[in-house]
């Protein structure tokens, strides 16, 4: 959300029992959110080792603090072509996979009355992805399913040779 | 499962391996106070734990045995081949209803009646003997009731054994009962310098019982170097004095005052002697001149009574090792940065002794990184032993006589590997008895001695090590195996293969030349399975035979899972590592090999058709900007192939970490390594390459 619209102060604190907390992010020129409680880090994008032979939108692994993470690019996951790599470029970290999104809006909170069911049809990714879509700054957006986004019987298949 | 209950397994297991250890020794005639003593501790201290979880049917059960060996220990009894057979069904009994109750499952009815079946011999035993029975009794007679002061601190990191305090109390109340609970809380500190996970109180019990001290010591026993305890019965008078002398708390003192109260209450209408003793200890004055005299005690005796020696093995959890090996190598890894920057940022005469510090620090992270691995290696001796049975049962249900050896119990292994060779080994050792050792009459027909042998070695060997299976059976018959494998289609009738592969054919699916299939081996599935196991610990297997003189199994493991000696190797921007053991040569690719090669992926290597693999083509790289190419010739059994690569970058010492879940189905790739400069190079799996790469060209 935008400061000057809304007492930053007065939401959270009202929020706190009423609403959950969300991370917005833009990925190919819109905002989507997940919920924060599922996101345990979000970093400047860095460079990765290829893995062969795997899904196209399954990038690699890349080493953050000793760890390997994989990484997934979100727009290709979702169907939407390729994320261009500028210098906004972040990766979320969820459950150990770093998903590339082009740059992170805000964390915020979206009141109850906000939260809409996602739509049956009409919207350009797939309804699977979808938990929820939401009214965030006086539009609609879609809160991302990541348990869905990262279902490792999915991600984890190899490509066709 | 609980942390608690888990540690608790642990215990009964090893407790289970060592009374099958001194059973099976027992059994081969070796019976010494040693083995019936290790017997009898075993069982104590199973059912010992198993009170503390108030899993009564396992103390119950437990406690027989532990009477029936007492007596025996006694020599009052003489042990017989059959109780000896009896005890053997016992632990097996006892090792089922532990994993019922930790596992929280119903014990069957079969199981029930087993129980109590073996419950009853052991009685006719108990009963045979009247005489001991009834000095059983009058020892149990002569204990009168008695109070106890039991004082009880905890170790800071009591918790992280996973025991909780209530459950040493619901014991207590068990055996007896705690007539006073005083909790000790001036330890604890203020909130802000107050952790969390650190038991700061204590307590002062008065306990009540017909308990001798050795059954409350008991009660601790499980966690006797994580707490530290004072026991005396109440009408000692040297009591308050040791433990006010060794608690060295200043508030004891006052503590226990204030507390006689409620103490002379409780005790007054029981034991009228227990009041005096609180009495004294009250009487401010004589327990300042107590303390006097206790100092000068101190002073002569500098060794307190009871002291037991701590133990010097620790139980910790793997996971912790393993996290401190990952933070290890961050650190190396830290530090060849640190060099590398020192090399390039700085002027020579600057850097000599910055890189001299850097260099040092170096080496120390090494010798911290392979202590850190050390931990992780246990010797594989107590694995080793568990087999004993299996030979035992194995060769006495087809009538067999094996004589087993073990030698190199004392090897070391990393213990994941140490625990999935197990059932690899289990399945060879069957199979070497079943199959290779014939029956008495056919051994001594044939001119050999009517005992069998099996040997199971364990020996170090150049950076890896080397498990054999060596039996003096009957060698395995590669007509037969061969027969077998062409009629299953495995093999084409018009190959040439030798002796060594033939006898590899057995570690293929489906092919078992057993002519009877027993319940013990024989059904082909296995020793494929054997393979794959051991080649998953990157190891490898390897089979000799002589036809009527025996056969031999040759496992080869690397010493760790987690550390290998790689090669590193450059394919456009991505880096991988090639593990040593499986290179055999790196050539240089001439621009007149690769213009002979034309559209086809081998080269003419020496006189021999080498297949290539474009590492680039898998990796959909961009077209190489190196000028040079190279061939890395990897070979795993009878296989060789080049791998087409763009810079060979030298060997590298490799902290294998698994790249995760999202690539468990990738062939080839068996995790990643990361390097000085933070990227990660991946490693290649070269049998599962090969194998890979062999099946999509069929």
């Amino acid at each position: 959300m935008i400061a000057e619209e809304v007492d930053f102060e007065d939401v959270d604190l009202f929020v706190i029992d009423n609403a959950q907390q969300y991370l917005f992010f833009k990925s190919g020129g819109d905002i989507y959110a997940f919920d924060v409680e599922h996101v345990s880090e979000m970093i400047e994008y860095q460079e990765f080792t290829k893995v062969p032979m795997m899904l196209p939108y399954v990038k690699g692994v890349t080493n953050i603090r000793g760890k390997v993470v994989t990484v997934i690019d979100l727009l290709e996951r979702l169907g939407l072509g390729k994320t261009e790599v500028g210098p906004k470029t972040s990766l979320i970290i969820i459950d150990d996979i770093a998903i590339i999104i082009d740059e992170v809006h805000d964390v915020n909170s979206i009141l109850k009355d906000d939260i809409k069911d996602s739509l049956d049809f009409g919207f350009k990714i797939e309804q699977r992805f979808i938990i929820n879509m939401a009214k965030y700054d006086e539009s609609y957006i879609a809160i991302l399913n990541s348990k869905e986004v990262l279902n490792i019987s999915e991600i984890s298949l190899l490509r066709e040779l | 499962m609980d942390e608690e209950l888990e540690i608790f397994l642990e215990d009964c297991e090893d407790q289970l391996q060592a009374m099958e250890n001194a059973l099976l020794k027992m059994q081969n005639g070796e019976e010494d106070e040693d083995a019936l003593g290790a017997l009898f501790r075993a069982v104590h201290t199973v059912k010992g734990s198993a009170g503390m979880f108030g899993f009564d049917n396992i103390v119950k059960f437990s406690h027989i045995g532990e009477s029936l060996f007492d007596v025996i220990r006694q020599g009052e009894i003489e042990v017989t081949l059959e109780m000896v057979s009896l005890f053997l069904l016992c632990k097996d009994h006892l090792a089922k209803i532990v994993e019922a109750a930790v596992n929280n499952t119903d014990i069957s009815d079969e199981d029930t009646q087993i129980g109590v079946e073996l419950s009853d011999k052991l009685n006719n035993y108990l009963t045979l003997k009247d005489a001991p029975k009834e000095e059983l009794d009058l020892s149990q007679s002569e204990k009168e009731t008695a109070v106890w002061h039991i004082s009880i601190r905890f170790n800071k990191d009591f918790f992280t054994t996973g025991m909780s305090i209530s459950s040493i109390f619901n014991y207590l109340n068990k055996i007896g009962k705690i007539i006073v609970n005083l909790p000790i809380t001036y330890n604890i500190p203020v909130l802000n310098g107050l952790n969390p996970t650190h038991p700061y109180i204590g307590f002062e019990l008065h306990f009540e019982g017909t308990t001798l001290l050795s059954e409350i010591e008991d009660v601790f026993e499980f966690i006797e170097s994580d707490v530290d305890l004072i026991i005396f019965q109440i009408d000692d008078e040297s009591g308050y004095e040791n433990l006010l002398s060794a608690r060295d708390e200043e508030k004891l003192e006052e503590a226990l005052l204030n507390a006689k109260f409620i103490v002379s209450k409780n005790i007054e209408e029981k034991t009228p002697e227990v009041l005096e003793a609180v009495e004294e200890v009250s009487q401010e004055e004589v327990t300042q001149t107590l303390e006097e005299e206790v100092k000068k005690v101190v002073k002569e005796e500098p060794t307190p009574p009871k002291q037991k020696k701590p133990s010097t093995t620790l139980r910790v959890d793997s996971t912790k090792v393993d996290v401190l090996i990952n933070y290890m190598s961050e650190i190396v890894i830290a530090n060849s940065k640190i060099l590398s920057l020192i090399n390039s940022e700085l002027e020579e005469e600057e850097n000599s002794e910055l890189q001299e510090a850097a260099n040092s620090m170096k080496e120390l992270l090494e010798y911290v990184r392979d202590g850190i691995m050390d931990i992780r290696m246990i010797q594989v001796g107590d694995s080793f032993s568990k087999f004993k049975r299996i030979v035992n049962d194995t060769s006495k249900k087809i009538g067999k006589d094996v004589e087993f050896v073990i030698t190199g119990g004392e090897t070391e292994l990393d213990k994941t590997v140490v625990e999935r060779i197990s059932d690899p080994l289990v399945h060879m050792l069957r199979n070497s008895i079943d199959h290779g050792i014939e029956l008495p009459e056919e051994r001594v027909a044939n001119g050999k001695s009517a005992q069998g042998r099996v040997d199971l070695r364990a020996y170090p060997d150049s950076g890896t090590i080397v498990i054999e299976i060596e039996d003096n059976g009957k060698g395995l018959d590669k007509e037969r195996i061969l027969a077998k494998a062409i009629a299953n289609g495995q093999v084409s009738p018009s190959a040439n293969l030798s002796d060594e592969e033939i006898y590899k054919l057995i570690f293929e699916a489906g092919l078992s030349t057993a002519e009877k299939v027993s319940d013990i081996s024989g059904r082909g599935v296995g020793m494929d399975v054997v393979r794959r196991n051991i080649e998953d610990l990157r190891g490898t297997i390897d089979i000799a035979s002589t036809l009527g003189k025996g056969s031999k199994i040759t496992i080869r493991l690397p010493l760790t899972l987690a550390i290998i000696d790689g090669f590193l190797v450059q394919v456009g921007n991505t880096k991988y590592i090639i593990p040593l053991e499986n290179i055999k040569e790196c050539i240089e690719l001439s621009q007149d090999e690769e213009n002979e090669m034309g559209q086809n992926e081998f080269i003419n290597l020496r006189g021999e058709m080498l297949p290539l693999l474009n590492v680039r083509k898998i990796l959909n790289e961009d077209e190489s900007q190196s000028k040079r190419k190279n061939i890395v010739i990897v070979y795993f059994g009878k296989k060789v192939i080049g791998l087409l690569v763009d810079e060979l970058l030298g060997e590298h010492q490799t902290v294998i970490k698994s790249l995760g879940e999202v690539f468990q189905n990738l062939p080839g790739i068996s995790g990643g390594s990361i390097l000085g400069s933070g990227e990660i190079a991946l490693i290649f799996d070269i049998p599962r390459l090969i194998e890979f790469k062999s099946r999509e060209v069929l």
